[in-house]
C-alpha cells in the first residue's frame, strides 16, 4: 500500500500540466491511429512545370516505386523530396538539392545524426538545405 | 451548568451537521456540473470538496468523480490515477470491484493489454472476487479482442452466456483475416500473386509484369554468356523487384488485416448495445 | 429544560435553514487555502483562477503576484511578464521587476531592452544582486565583450559565464564558401571539413566512380555512355558543391543551437539567478 501511495505522490507533477489548458469532452476512439502518410497521387499543380513533375514522379512510383520494396531510409523519399525541392525553389537549387540528397542515400558509413521520424524513417526535410531556409532542426 | 454542557454538545452537533451538509452540496454542485459536461470545473469543485473534507468522509466519491471527468475528458493516465486513489478510498467490496474493473477497461482502451491481463489474474486470485468471475472473464475477452486476438476473444465470450453476439463477431473476424505468412508464401512462389488474392490486383499484375521481364532478360544475359550484364540485371534489378514483391504482399496482408480490425472495433463502439471498455 | 434540548436538536438538523446558500467552501479565506493547495500541487490554471475570483470582488496585488506566478510556471511567460510589469511599482515590486526580467528572457529567449531602467530600482540587496546577475547574464549571450566579469557572481560561476562570453563572441563556425571551394576542388572534402565524414567519403566515391566510367567510356570510344556518365558526374559533383555549402551553414547554426541551448539550461540549473522562495513556497 506504501508503495502505491509513492507511486500516486511522485506521479503526480507528471499529470498535472494536462490541466494547465482548458480542455472539453473527447470521445475516446476503438480505432487504432495509424501513420497513413502516403504519398499524393494527385497530378493537380500551380503551372505546366509542375504538372510535367508531378506527371513524371506518380508514373514512377506508380510503375517502379510502389512495386520494387522499401528502399529508401529517407522521409521524404528521394522522389518526393525532388518534387518539393523544386516547389519550394526552382530547378536549378532543386536539381541540386536533389543530387546531395542522392549521394547521402548512397552513405553506408554514418547516418546517426538524423531524427528518426515514427515511421522508422530518417527524417530529411528539403527546408533544410534550401538556400534561403530559416532553420530545421531535425539534423 | 448543565446548560452549558448542552450548549457546547449543541455548537459541536451543528458544526458536523454543518460541515456533513455543505459538503454534501458540495457534492452535488460537482455532479451537476458533471452531468453539464463542465468536466474541468467538476475537477476543480471535486478537488475543494477533497480539500477541505478533512475526515475523507467523501475521498472515494472525489476521486471517483474526479476519474470520469477525466475519463470523458480522454485523459486516460489521469483517470487511472484516480481511480486508484478511489480502488484505496473504497469502503465497500462493490465499490472496490467496480473502480478495478474501471482501471482495467482503460488499460484495454489505452492499449496496456498485459497490464489490464494481470490486473485480471489479480481479481482472479482475489477471494473477496469469487462471484463476480463471469465479469472479469467478460473483460479479459475484450481485452482480447482488442489486442486483436480474436480466437482466445471468441473462445473467452464463449464461456458467457449473454456475451453469444461478441463470439461470433470475434468468429467472423478471425475466419476473414489474412494469415500474413501464406499471403507471403503466395508471392514467393509466383510473383503477384500474395497481391491478388488481398485484392490489390494492379500491383500484383505489375509485380508479375516486372519479375518475368527482368528474370527473362537475366536469363538471356547468362544463356549469352554475358556474365556481368546478367549478375547486374539480376542482383540490382530483378533481386529488387522480387523482394519488393514479398514485401508487397505481406504490406497488403497486414493492411488488410488492420482495416478488419478497424472496422469491427468501430462496429462495435458504435452499435454494440452490451457493456464495452 | 426539555423543550430547550428538543429544540435545539431539532435545530441541528435543520442547520441549513440558519445558513445562507452560498456554501462556505467559497469564502476568501478558504478560496485562498484552496488555491494555495492547488499552486503547491502543480495545478497553476486551477490555481490561478481561485486567485482571480478572489481578486475580482477583493483587489490585491499579493494575489496578482500569485497568478503571475501561475503562469510563470505554466511557462505562458506573455501573461506572466504583463502581471509583473503591472506590480513593478506595487509593494511586491522588487520581486516583480526580477520575474519580469525572467519573464521576458523566456519569452523572447533574448534580452529585452525595455528591462534596463529596472536595474537601478533596487533597495533589497538580495533583489539587486539577482538581478544584476541574471541582466549580465543575458548580456553575455547577446555577444557583449565581458573580458573583465564584474566579481558578482558565486563560487564557479564567473568561469563558468567567461567560458560562455568566450564561446559566444568567438564561436567556432566553419566557413561556407570555404567548404564549397573545397569540394570543388576535391569532391567531398568540404563535408569532411563539416565533420560530415561519411556524407563526404560517400560523395567522393561516388563523384570519382561517374568520373572513372565516363574516362573509360570515352576512352573504349563509347561515347554515348562517355557522355551519360560524364552528365551524372556533372550532377553528383554540382550536388556536392551545393551540399557542401548547406552542411557549413547548417554545421554553423546548430553550433549556435547547442551552445544558446547550453547556455538556456546553465541558467535554469540557476534558476536564472532569482531566489527560489520569492516563486512560491511550497514545503
Amino acid at each position: 500500500m506504501k508503495i502505491v501511495w509513492l507511486i500516486l505522490v511522485f506521479s503526480y507533477s507528471l499529470f498535472a500540466q494536462t490541466d494547465w489548458q482548458r480542455w472539453q469532452k473527447s470521445e475516446i476512439n476503438y480505432v487504432e491511429k495509424t501513420d497513413n502518410s502516403e504519398r499524393s497521387y494527385s497530378l493537380r499543380a500551380d503551372d505546366p512545370f509542375e504538372f510535367f513533375l508531378k506527371t513524371a514522379a506518380v508514373t514512377y512510383w506508380f510503375f517502379i516505386s510502389d512495386v520494387d520494396g522499401d528502399n529508401c531510409p529517407f522521409d521524404p523519399s528521394c522522389s518526393s523530396f525532388f518534387l518539393e525541392s523544386v516547389k519550394a525553389s526552382n530547378i536549378i537549387e532543386g536539381m541540386l538539392m536533389f543530387a546531395d540528397r542522392f549521394t547521402r542515400d548512397f552513405n553506408v558509413f554514418n547516418r546517426h545524426d538524423y531524427h528518426v521520424t515514427r515511421r522508422g524513417r530518417l527524417a530529411d526535410p528539403p527546408e533544410k538545405y534550401l538556400l534561403n531556409s530559416v532553420r530545421s532542426k531535425d539534423k | 451548568m448543565k446548560l452549558r454542557w448542552l450548549l457546547f454538545f449543541f455548537i459541536i452537533l451543528m458544526k458536523e451537521n454543518f460541515s456533513q451538509i455543505e459538503f454534501e452540496k458540495q457534492l452535488a454542485y460537482t455532479e451537476s456540473l458533471f452531468t453539464q459536461e463542465k468536466y474541468f470545473d467538476a475537477i476543480t469543485e471535486a478537488k475543494r470538496l477533497s480539500f477541505f473534507d478533512s475526515t475523507k468522509q467523501f475521498s472515494y466519491s472525489t476521486n471517483k468523480l474526479i476519474a470520469e471527468a477525466y475519463r470523458k475528458g480522454g485523459k486516460l493516465s489521469e483517470a487511472v490515477h484516480y481511480y486508484t486513489k478511489a480502488e484505496i478510498a473504497a469502503t465497500k467490496v462493490e465499490d472496490l470491484f467496480k473502480t478495478k474493473i474501471e482501471i482495467v477497461k482503460i488499460n484495454i482502451l489505452r492499449r496496456a493489454f498485459s497490464l489490464a491481463d494481470h490486473q485480471l489474474n489479480e481479481m482472479e486470485e482475489d477471494p473477496r472476487f469469487v462471484t463476480e468471475n463471469s465479469s472479469l472473464q467478460y473483460w479479459r475477452g475484450w481485452n482480447y479482442l482488442f489486442h486483436d486476438d480474436w480466437e482466445k476473444a471468441a473462445a473467452v465470450f464463449g464461456k458467457i452466456d449473454s456475451a453469444a453476439t461478441l463470439k461470433n463477431i470475434c468468429e467472423e473476424v478471425q475466419k476473414k483475416k489474412y494469415s500474413v505468412s501464406f499471403v507471403k508464401g503466395l508471392s514467393v512462389v509466383l510473383p503477384g500473386a500474395g497481391q491478388f488474392f488481398t485484392g490489390n490486383y494492379v500491383s500484383g499484375i505489375l509485380s508479375l509484369s516486372w519479375n518475368v521481364l527482368l528474370g527473362y532478360l537475366t536469363v538471356q544475359a547468362f544463356s549469352a554468356e554475358r556474365v556481368f550484364d546478367g549478375m547486374v540485371v539480376g542482383s540490382m534489378l530483378w533481386l529488387r523487384f522480387y523482394n519488393g514483391n514479398l514485401s508487397n504482399a505481406e504490406k497488403f496482408a497486414v493492411e488488410k488485416n488492420e482495416l478488419i480490425k478497424n472496422e469491427t472495433l468501430d462496429y462495435l463502439q458504435k452499435n454494440y448495445q452490451g457493456l464495452k471498455p | 429544560m426539555m423543550r430547550i434540548i428538543y429544540f435545539l436538536i431539532l435545530l441541528s438538523f435543520y442547520s441549513t435553514l440558519l445558513f445562507p446558500q452560498d456554501s462556505s467552501l467559497f469564502t476568501t479565506e478558504r478560496r485562498k487555502a484552496f488555491a494555495d493547495y492547488l499552486f503547491c500541487e502543480k495545478d497553476y490554471l486551477r490555481a490561478a483562477e481561485e486567485y482571480e475570483a478572489i481578486n475580482r470582488t477583493q483587489k490585491d496585488d499579493s494575489l496578482e503576484y500569485k497568478i503571475g506566478l501561475c503562469f510563470l510556471k505554466m511557462n505562458d511567460f506573455g501573461k506572466a511578464k504583463s502581471y509583473f510589469n503591472d506590480l513593478r511599482n506595487s509593494f511586491l515590486g522588487e520581486p516583480s521587476r526580477l520575474l519580469y526580467l525572467k519573464s521576458s528572457y523566456l519569452l523572447n529567449k533574448k534580452i529585452d531592452l525595455d528591462t534596463d531602467s529596472l536595474a537601478t530600482q533596487f533597495v533589497n540587496k538580495e533583489f539587486k544582486t539577482a538581478f544584476q546577475r541574471l541582466d549580465l547574464a543575458l548580456q553575455i549571450k547577446a555577444g557583449v565583450n565581458y573580458s573583465n566579469l564584474p566579481n558578482i557572481y558565486e563560487g564557479s560561476d564567473t568561469k563558468t559565464l567567461k567560458s560562455f562570453a568566450e564561446k559566444f563572441m568567438h564561436p567556432q563556425l566553419k566557413s561556407p564558401i570555404a567548404a564549397a571551394l573545397l569540394s570543388a576542388l576535391i569532391p567531398g572534402s568540404g563535408k569532411i571539413y563539416t565533420e560530415n565524414i561519411g556524407d563526404g567519403v560517400t560523395a567522393f566515391l561516388v563523384t570519382g566512380l561517374f568520373t572513372f566510367l565516363s574516362y573509360d567510356n570515352f576512352h573504349a570510344h563509347h561515347d554515348t555512355r562517355g557522355w551519360i556518365f560524364a552528365g551524372l558526374t556533372a550532377f553528383f559533383y554540382g550536388g556536392n558543391v551545393y551540399g557542401s555549402y548547406i552542411s557549413a551553414r547548417n554545421y554553423n547554426l546548430e553550433q549556435q543551437e547547442t551552445l544558446n541551448n547550453e547556455f538556456d539550461s546553465y541558467l535554469s540549473s540557476k534558476n536564472y539567478f532569482v531566489p527560489k522562495e520569492i516563486e512560491g513556497d511550497c514545503k
